[in-house]
């Protein structure tokens, strides 16, 4: 029969009409709207195929076309059974399901029957993987001792030579069901899947992984006891090994690693017990039903799981459940949720370590005492930051689980009822660690991913935070790592969200610190007045009683820091860093925030002439960074200072060791190319000029010149490199190199920092010095005559006079020189 | 822990190569198609052949066998990007298809009797049958393909891919309720096709 288009079309139409229409009525509805006979015909057939039950091509498969291997048992729903298998009566099929059919059987042990349940293999799963695949099942079961798994009583082959396995047989129903037929509250359903935890747990011990678990493997007996079943697909795991996975699992209760076909560990199992809990707790299977392959397309997403109180609850589920529904949903809110999501995770590293871990935190829950998963995740990852230097891809994955931590972190904090600084002052600390950890500056290797990292996080934050104040906590913290890691104008953005709600919500704490961090930026953008407006504006509102201690304590540092920065240098500056130091202390701020406040009030001494009381707080701050591992970066910094005090104040000798030290110290935290590092050398060898030891400055700044060129090269970043080469070729009388190092620096300069920074009049006295050195004055003066013109204005500190002074006094030497020479 | 060594050496350098054909085939060039089979075909063969020696039940041949190894040479870890979803899982269902149909002609030419039942996956009742059967099934959604190639990617994806009818109306834009009328029609069709030979 030819089906053209406009037949095919009235085919479907007849069929929709007749399937729709009751049966008796069908034949006469169909005359009256088909004439031609044939179709009436087909459309009938098919109608009737259609709503037919039975398999497709049932009606016409004759039994010889069933292909049966003809020997053995015959499976489900052939008209004969087994008798027997051994010594054991066949009464009955139990069902059947994989590739075995499990039967009711007995024998006669001293007069008293024993019910016991004999598994077999299905005929078409008669090949020898398959009999392996049964002997391991046997083999693991016969290793397992517990009450809530099922007992290997016996094995054999049948007369057919088919192997069964013979195991208690348990009488009862599938946990779900059981649940739902008892009527079991919450907490009922967790007590009773502790049980199925307890045979897991015992599998795990001895290194079985089940890697099938769900809810139709699980029996309730008659007494309310957990019987795990079918240890079919189970495997035996090596405790510093994994193993490849099958597919076998059912998707629904499967972990992502199964369904992406990858090696699978205990952690497998702990996914599923989540998911089992998931349908337990709400009726649901997580995430939906769904088939194999979109489950697949979830596990190759990662995709994370659906939250429990996320469930569509009906009066139904929450009737079964012993309670009503408003009451169920806020009973799956909290805890269960957090436990049961632990479980979900689609990193296995980020579920729970074990078994046991899951089943205390469920003990925990029931016994109403708080549980360990969120902190554990915080101290987890700490320790996995720790341990990891080189950070990469998964990286961003990870940051995902430390913001859904720190959101959870807050929830749990605010029921703990702390006060809200606290709270936000943890996060801040775990999230400071976290991302100093990701910068590039502590591990020396530049992490592409870093700012793409903290831009995706900050992305995803509103989907995990949801209380506005807990999200601007969050974003808070982001935003500063991004400021943290030289990400301004992505940081500017983030802070202007901030400020934007925070002011919105009347929240000054949160405005504080947003404008705090968005006035540093514009001054660092050259926006210096719109930044001192926004740093004033901050630090006046930061005396305001709503504000904690930590911002009051920033915003007098940014304020004085900046102004100082910018050349606004007043005493209200210091004042107000002392007094930054002195809240720090008397009010217990972290120990990040004293160092921050030491930090800048020692600089800002040490800029306005004062190092010898800059000295004994950069010392404090050593006594500080001691304890802290991740603070050698910090540290050198500090000795770089100290050395440079030492040599100022006249200890030039004393300083090259002190120098050495945070050389050394750069490039044990950053590695051999250390940015950082180089920094020092420029007065390190100044001290060395100091000393008179001019020959040894050379070389040590000559040799880390190659470093220098392929590290820095053609940035002005560390220009001092060449500077101080170019003074110590002229205080070894080598005034060709000094001249080159000068003209190089010149042109490097140039164009690239302002006509007025100090470095290019200082870059012009050397070059200066050089070819006067060499009698070429008439082409010296012109640079001397720059480096006064900009060196003149900006000189804060002793030394910086000093230069000025060199600079005028080569200026009025060579101008009168030329007179005569007219 | 977790090896996810397995996963980078199974990703071919193909694969780049593998997604532009994809968009050729969304494309309408129907040339992609079959370089795509050839593209990912071999492999599914050797699952399909292990499976059919009872060499490794691990390589049991189901549609999640299939879209695991096309996920791992189609996509890769990256996102499925949403206009793709569509043809990525047409054509798997499509690959799936013909991998049953490829084993049941050959073991049909290796054997004189039907051979042993293809244990597929638990929601493809329809097409748990015995190779002859399977290849009339063949023969037919070769036909409706010609004249409703709708209906025949809706058998294949439901089918052979295991998909939901919520899923499949999804995928394929429509409601669940058209998804449902079209899948009884269909269902109705075959069953005269392969009732009634001469049909």
């Amino acid at each position: 029969m030819s089906d053209g288009p406009e037949a095919w079309g009235q085919l479907q139409t007849l069929f929709d009409l007749i399937d729709r229409t009751p049966q008796p009525d069908r034949e006469r509805v169909l005359e009256s709207a088909c004439t031609d006979a044939a179709m009436r015909a087909r459309v009938l057939r098919m109608v009737r195929g259609a709503n037919q039950d039975q398999d497709l091509f049932a009606a016409r498969a004759a039994p010889a076309d069933l292909g049966s291997p003809g020997e053995g048992s015959p499976g489900v729903g052939s008209p004969g059974l087994p008798r027997r298998f051994g010594p054991y009566q066949v009464l009955r099929v139990i069902g059947s399901g994989g590739i075995g059919t499990v039967y009711l059987a007995e024998r006669f042990l001293g007069g008293a029957p024993q019910r016991v349940a004999i598994k077999v293999l299905s005929p078409h799963a008669a090949g020898q993987h398959f009999v392996e695949r049964f002997h391991r099942e046997q083999h693991i079961l016969s290793m397992l001792d517990h009450p809530n798994i099922t007992h290997l009583l016996d094995a054999g082959l049948s007369e057919s030579g088919q192997p069964y396995l013979v195991m208690d047989f348990v009488e009862g129903v599938h946990l779900d069901e059981y649940c739902d037929r008892e009527a079991l509250s919450v907490e009922a359903r967790v007590r009773l899947f502790r049980q199925v935890c307890e045979a897991i747990a015992h599998a795990h011990r001895n290194l079985v992984v089940h890697l099938d678990l769900k809810p139709s493997n699980i029996l309730v007996n008659t007494k309310g006891v957990v019987k795990l079943l079918d240890f079919g697909t189970s495997k035996l795991v090596q405790p510093d090994d994994s193993v490849t996975t099958t597919i076998l699992a059912t998707p629904a209760y499967a972990s992502p690693e199964q369904l992406r076909n990858e090696p699978v560990t205990t952690a497998c199992d702990i996914y599923s017990l989540g998911a089992i809990l998931f349908f337990l707790l709400t009726g649901e299977v997580e995430g939906g039903r769904r088939s194999a392959a979109i489950a697949i397309e979830r596990a190759f997403r990662e995709t994370q799981p659906q939250h429990l109180s996320a469930s569509q609850i009906t009066e139904d589920t929450a009737r079964n459940r012993a309670t009503t529904g408003p009451r169920l949903q806020r009973l799956l809110r909290g805890d269960l949720d957090t436990i049961v999501a632990k479980c979900l995770r689609p990193q296995p590293a980020e579920r729970y370590a074990s078994v046991d871990a899951l089943m205390q935190d469920l003990t925990r829950h029931l016994e109403g005492r708080p549980i360990l998963a969120r902190p554990q995740t915080l101290f987890y990852l700490g320790g996995k930051f720790l341990r990891r230097h080189a950070l990469s891809a998964g990286f961003m994955s990870l940051l995902l689980v430390a913001l859904v931590a720190t959101g959870l972190l807050a929830g749990w904090r605010q029921r703990q009822a702390l006060h809200e600084a606290e709270r936000s002052l943890r996060m801040q600390t775990y999230m400071y660690r976290l991302f100093k950890m990701a910068n590039p500056q502590y591990t020396g290797k530049p992490v592409a991913t870093v700012p793409d990292f903290l831009r995706v996080g900050l992305a995803k934050l509103p989907d995990y935070i949801h209380d506005p104040a807990d999200l601007r906590s969050g974003q808070l913290a982001l935003a500063e790592s991004m400021y943290d890691s030289g990400s301004l104008d992505a940081a500017l953005t983030a802070f202007a969200v901030v400020k934007e709600s925070a002011s919105r919500a009347g929240a000054t704490a949160d405005l504080t610190e947003a404008e705090i961090f968005i006035g540093a930026i514009d001054c660092q953008r050259g926006r210096v007045a719109d930044g001192r407006a926004l740093l004033a504006a901050a630090l006046s509102r930061s005396e305001n009683d709503a504000v904690p201690w930590r911002l009051r304590v920033l915003a007098k540092v940014y304020y004085a820091w900046n102004e100082d920065n910018n050349g606004f240098r007043k005493d209200e500056n210091l004042i107000l860093l002392r007094t930054a130091v002195k809240e720090a202390d008397e009010h217990g701020l972290a120990q990040r925030d004293l160092e921050f406040a030491l930090y800048y009030l020692a600089m800002d001494l040490q800029l306005g002439g004062l190092g010898v009381d800059a000295k004994p707080i950069f010392e404090r701050l050593l006594t500080l960074y001691a304890d802290d591992p991740l603070a050698l970066c910090d540290r050198s910094a500090v000795y770089g200072w100290i050395a440079w005090i030492d040599d100022r104040n006249g200890d030039s000798a004393g300083s090259l060791a002190i120098y050495k030290k945070a050389y050394d110290g750069f490039i044990e935290c950053e590695g051999p190319d250390s940015p950082d590092a180089l920094d020092e050398l420029p007065s390190w060898a100044d001290a060395l000029m100091h000393l008179s030891r001019a020959n040894e400055a050379v070389q040590l700044l000559e040799n880390a010149m190659p470093t220098w060129r392929r590290v820095v090269g053609g940035s002005t970043d560390n220009s001092d490199m060449l500077y101080s080469l170019a003074r110590a070729y002229v205080a070894t009388a080598r005034y060709r190199d000094a001249e080159t190092a000068a003209q190089e620096l010149l042109v490097l300069l140039t164009g690239k920092v302002s006509p007025k920074d100090r470095s290019l009049g200082t870059a012009h006295l050397v070059l200066a010095e050089a070819l006067a050195a060499q009698h070429r004055d008439r082409e010296a003066l012109p640079h001397a005559d720059a480096a006064v013109t900009i060196m003149a204005p900006s000189a804060m500190t002793a030394y910086a006079h000093e230069l000025n002074n060199e600079a005028l006094s080569l200026q009025s030497r060579l101008r009168a020189a030329e007179v005569p020479a007219r | 822990m977790s090896g996810s060594d397995e996963g980078s050496s199974r990703e071919t350098g193909s694969r780049l190569e593998v997604t532009e054909l994809l968009h050729e085939w969304r494309a309408g060039k129907p040339a992609a198609l079959d370089r795509l089979f050839e593209a990912v075909y071999p492999r599914l063969r050797d699952i399909a052949g292990a499976l059919f020696r009872n060499e490794r039940l691990e390589n049991l041949l189901q549609p999640t066998s299939v879209v695991n190894e096309l996920f791992l040479k189609l996509v890769g870890k990256r996102e499925l990007r949403f206009e793709d979803r569509e043809h990525f899982y047409s054509l798997s269902a499509r690959i799936m298809r013909r991998v049953l149909m490829d084993h049941a002609r050959d073991r049909r030419r290796q054997k004189r009797d039907g051979g042993v039942q293809v244990p597929l996956d638990e929601n493809l009742v329809w097409i748990d049958a015995a190779d002859a059967n399977l290849l009339d099934l063949d023969e037919a959604l070769v036909k409706l393909d010609q004249v409703d190639p709708t209906k025949c990617r809706i058998v294949e994806l439901r089918f052979f891919l295991g998909f939901t009818a919520t899923e499949t109306a999804e995928l394929l834009s429509k409601s669940k309720a058209t998804i449902d009328r079209e899948l009884k029609f269909v269902r109705g069709w075959l069953y005269d096709q392969l009732h009634d030979p001469a049909g």
